[in-house]
């Protein structure tokens, strides 16, 4: 059994996740469990289904046919392998969506947002799927002194006594194309593959390990020549409603009212809205 | 509900359709700014919605890999939808996954409006958006094969299966759905029976007076000075235009005899397809 830090969670896992920094000791009583196991995709009553997930109250399923079925709860994962798929994807998949509802759970909300910190906030990169927010990200880190890694994927937020929105780490390095790494000439860096078919590399950059507080969410269409507007998904959003920002950039959104949450993610969002700003990212602000 | 493909080749007036669409459907609001549309933006290949509903980074998969999950997206979209008309853009042509079904589904489930424009045109218009040269821009449009995937990065769409021109245009009338076929160069001839055919496959219940009201505030003069003036949103690159002529037959005094040739070539594949009625019946008859 070893203990991964994710998140701002700790991991208790029988597998490996080389991807992850390990630790000596539990950081918080309660880890995630994530064990190799059976599972048998079982579709229950009050549970909502998708094309590739059920989520109920209490435990969901989540699978990619012919590569991996997960079962999770508030305990943690249970995960079923194809003999034949990659290793690399299966654990990359792991840490994604099944983490996203192990977390939800427990009542933790994450944006699925990159993001990098200059060691006082939480700079939030957040672009559409595949517009390049990893590279803005690693830009940030290898072209502006003084900014660390953040998070990549997934950004865990939760709301502090005061009703602050505090961020934790992601921890697993920044996933980049072969053109992001030319581009930001990170040929020596230390990377592993995610997966053989694909020339995606997970890198690790100088990564901030602490909580900070979240200060804001940067959107952006800044390739475009319009600098004074952003598009946002399918509908233009007006950055002056950062609450709509959040809750539609919670990762794993659409089960969040299957899971009876509606309510906690609410004031999850609120507190986003009240506390942090939004800006529209520029070139000069992306990519310094 | 029923999901209404508006399928074309790249850079044959699918965009200006929506516009007009959109100024119909919200005459409140006409002349409608082309960055704000009221009606979804909602393109086929798009990675958003498929992160969404599957809930997990789709660099994650092969190409082929995410291809094979689009149908299942597009059907929960489809479900989801609350709006009175899904109607979605779509690039790709038709073609069929491993597994034998078709990425962009069949009947009665989905049904397309398929927009054509002369190739010379297309190629025009595409070489600028492409950022090609025309040859190149003509190879591509004459190329039966299915482009392959760069692999060296990912953008906010999966890559599109576009096949050659004629192929394209021949795979939607093929298509095991009901397929309305209207013309580019009609849009401009006869703009009320071209988008007045269209309005009515989509099952739209507005009077002639609303969509000629509709194609005055789509006008292309209009589209090109607010880009010009304001940028729009699916503009490639700085230095281009999106709106960049509209106009038909400039292809045939830009490419050179060889590639208006060949051009013709993948024309005649697909008028002797359609006046031997080969095309799908639903084809036919919405023609």
């Amino acid at each position: 059994m070893t203990l991964f830090r994710y998140c701002g969670f700790d991991i208790e896992s029988l597998i490996e996740f080389p991807e992850l920094k390990t630790l000596e000791t539990r950081q918080n009583e309660d880890p995630i469990a994530v064990e190799r196991a059976p599972v048998r995709i079982d579709i229950g009553s009050g549970q909502r289904q998708g094309p590739n997930w059920v989520v109920g109250q209490k435990e969901a399923f989540w699978w990619l046919e012919g590569i991996a079925r997960f079962r999770v709860d508030s305990k943690g994962i249970q995960v079923d392998g194809e003999p034949n798929a990659p290793e690399g994807l299966i654990r990359a998949l792991t840490l994604e969506a099944p983490m996203t509802l192990a977390m939800q759970f427990r009542d933790a909300f994450c944006l699925a947002v990159s993001s990098t910190t200059d060691g006082r906030d939480v700079s939030a990169y957040r672009f559409l799927p595949g517009g390049g927010s990893s590279t803005a990200a690693a830009w940030q880190v290898t072209r502006k002194p003084g900014q660390l890694l953040f998070s990549d994927t997934l950004l865990h937020v939760r709301v502090d006594d005061k009703g602050q929105p505090i961020a934790s780490p992601q921890g697993s390095g920044v996933m980049l194309w072969p053109r992001a790494i030319e581009l930001l000439e990170l040929d020596s860096c230390s990377r592993m593959s995610v997966r053989p078919e694909l020339p995606l590399q997970r890198l690790e950059l100088p990564a901030c390990r602490d909580p900070l507080p979240l200060g804001k969410i940067i959107t952006a269409a800044m390739y475009r020549r319009l600098q004074e507007s952003t598009v946002d998904d399918h509908h233009t959003i007006d950055a002056r409603r950062p609450f709509r920002l959040a809750a539609l950039r919670t990762a794993g959104r659409l089960w969040v009212d299957a899971m009876g949450k509606t309510e906690k993610h609410f004031q999850w969002c609120l507190s986003i809205a009240r506390h942090c700003a939004v800006e529209r990212g520029t070139r000069s602000i992306l990519y310094p | 509900m029923q999901t209404c493909w508006l399928a074309s080749y790249p850079k044959s007036g699918n965009t200006w359709f929506r516009i007009f669409l959109s100024n119909l459907l919200f005459p409140e609001r006409a002349p409608v700014d082309p960055n704000q549309l009221l009606m979804s933006n909602l393109i086929a290949s798009a990675r958003g919605p498929f992160q969404e509903i599957l809930g997990f980074n789709s660099s994650l998969l092969t190409s082929d890999e995410s291809a094979c999950l689009r149908p299942a997206v597009d059907s929960s979209i489809a479900r989801a939808w609350t709006g009175a008309l899904c109607l979605r853009k779509a690039h790709d042509a038709y073609t069929m996954l491993p597994d034998g079904q078709p990425l962009m589904g069949k009947g009665p489930d989905f049904k397309a409006l398929y927009i054509l424009r002369d190739p010379w045109d297309v190629a025009v218009s595409a070489a600028n958006h492409w950022n090609l040269g025309f040859e190149d821009t003509v190879d591509r449009l004459c190329q039966d094969e299915l482009k392959p995937h760069r692999n060296r990065d990912v953008n906010e769409q999966f890559p599109q299966h576009l096949l050659s021109w004629a192929d394209h245009v021949l795979s939607w009338l093929h298509s095991p759905m009901d397929v309305c076929l209207i013309h580019y160069e009609d849009m401009h001839r006869q703009p009320l029976a071209t988008f007045r055919r269209a309005v009515r496959f989509l099952g739209l219940d507005r009077d002639d007076d609303a969509i000629n009201d509709a194609i005055q505030a789509s006008e292309f003069k209009r589209l090109q000075q607010l880009e010009a003036k304001e940028g729009f949103i699916e503009t490639p690159r700085d230095g281009t235009r999106f709106f960049r002529k509209g106009a038909m037959g400039d292809g045939l005094s830009k490419l050179t005899s060889d590639q208006l040739d060949r051009l013709r070539v993948q024309r005649k594949i697909v008028d002797r397809a359609i006046e031997k009625k080969e095309i799908g019946q639903a084809g036919i008859e919405n023609r």
